[in-house]
């Protein structure tokens, strides 16, 4: 009897065990930002959805939760909260390969009322494009030798303008 | 007008004869005057006229072959940079200097290694695009590692190529963050210590160009200063993956 007691715990152990991790994984999908509005987000409502990060940076007064891919450690999200209110700024997102929104068409037409502008970011870098929709604050980094979108982002854009107050990292 | 005829024709048969004499595994040097310079391996190279004679090929003389361009790059943005003519002394300093390099590293996607004399940001003997690679007068100097120089340029043209897995794996194990400031700008944040060289520090691109030229040039040391990269580039590229000619 007390054998069956002990792989019956055992069991739920393991079970617990699989299904925590996997609960991870499968919330770090690009879709579930969807779910997210920035300055009305919560931290709470962050990791109710992503789970507990990878790690917390600060920086000025703008708190980051990070998300890695728990099997390779490669970064894949980043949260911005403003420290006063810990509420949502904005997000960064790195798609990986085989992704749908490692392409560029991909990555646009997740953003259906966007006006894309398109902009390089230095001499140095010409290979670096980048599409950005100032009213919504959508930014997509695109390398156009390579083919890849390296990033997509999304910040409040009503915080631009006070940026004084927001001290860049 | 005849015996000029003649001085021709003899021209003419003689240069024949010089490119036919050489096999179909050799090629021919020009007769070029030789500048001295110091070999990767800190042997003194003299200055001397070399005649003409035949050489056998190699990775770097198949490489550089169709690849030596007397032209700016296409889309070479800082035309205030003169052109120069590639002599024959200096495209055997490039064979030279080639063969040392893994033949991995020798990228398909190069078209081109053109010739300018002064890098806008002298004293920098060379620079690149998505698909050249230019070499300034400056690589040439004496005391100048032309092998070294070169690893660092075509390592930028390796890491383009690299998979993005590859890339992301790279900066994963090098300490590279990407970064959404407050304005929505999205910036690259690399490790706080650990760079083999200063401006590795500008980007991910600079600072693999510099340890994988490091981990070629100057192992230990790189093994020192950045143990993450060492690891890294051993993992990816093999226990194969070494100079082709020993440090003294």
């Amino acid at each position: 009897m007390k054998f069956y007691y002990l792989i019956l715990i055992l069991f739920v152990h393991l079970g617990c065990a699989t299904d925590s991790s996997n609960k991870i994984a499968k919330a770090l999908v690009y879709e579930n930002l969807s779910s997210l509005s920035l300055n009305s987000s919560s931290e709470k409502q962050v990791i109710a959805i992503f789970g507990n990060p990878s790690s917390r940076s600060l920086k000025a007064d703008i708190y980051s939760l990070n998300y890695d891919d728990p099997k390779t450690g490669f970064q894949r999200l980043s949260l911005n909260f403003l420290s006063s209110n810990a509420v949502l700024i904005g997000f960064l997102w790195i798609p990986q390969e085989g992704e749908k929104e490692f392409t560029l068409i991909s990555a646009k037409s997740g953003f259906k009322n966007a006006k894309f502008k398109e902009a390089v970011e230095n001499d140095s870098q010409k290979n670096l494009v980048f599409y950005v929709d100032e009213s919504s604050g959508i930014r997509i980094q695109y390398d156009r030798d390579r083919k890849v979108v390296e990033a997509i982002a999304q910040y409040d854009s009503k915080l631009r303008s006070p940026t004084s107050q927001i001290k860049n990292p | 007008m005849k015996s000029n005829l003649v001085f021709y024709l003899l021209s003419f048969i003689f240069c024949t004869k010089a490119y036919s004499v050489c096999s179909s595994k050799e090629y021919l040097v020009r007769s070029h005057f030789r500048r001295s310079y110091v070999k990767s391996d800190g042997t003194l190279v003299r200055s001397s006229h070399v005649k003409a004679y035949c050489k056998s090929l190699s990775a770097g003389s198949l490489y550089l072959k169709d690849r030596i361009k007397n032209s700016y790059p296409p889309n070479w943005p800082y035309k205030n940079e003169k052109l120069e003519k590639w002599s024959e002394d200096e495209i055997q300093r490039m064979i030279e200097a080639l063969d040392e390099i893994p033949e991995t590293l020798l990228g398909t996607k190069i078209k081109g290694f053109y010739r300018l004399q002064k890098a806008k940001d002298f004293p920098n003997p060379a620079s690149n695009s998505s698909d050249s690679i230019v070499i300034y007068n400056s690589a040439f100097d004496r005391d100048r590692n032309l092998s070294q120089v070169l690893a660092h340029e075509l390592s930028h043209h390796s890491y383009q190529n690299l998979t993005e897995t590859d890339r992301q794996d790279y900066r994963r194990a090098t300490g590279w963050q990407m970064e959404l400031a407050a304005d929505g700008n999205i910036y690259w944040s690399g490790r706080k210590t650990g760079y083999i060289e200063d401006d590795g520090a500008n980007s991910h691109e600079e600072d693999f160009s510099n340890n994988l030229e490091y981990f070629l040039f100057n192992p230990d040391k790189l093994r020192k200063i950045a143990p993450g990269a060492y690891d890294w580039i051993q993992r990816h590229y093999g226990n194969d993956f070494r100079r082709k000619k020993g440090i003294k």
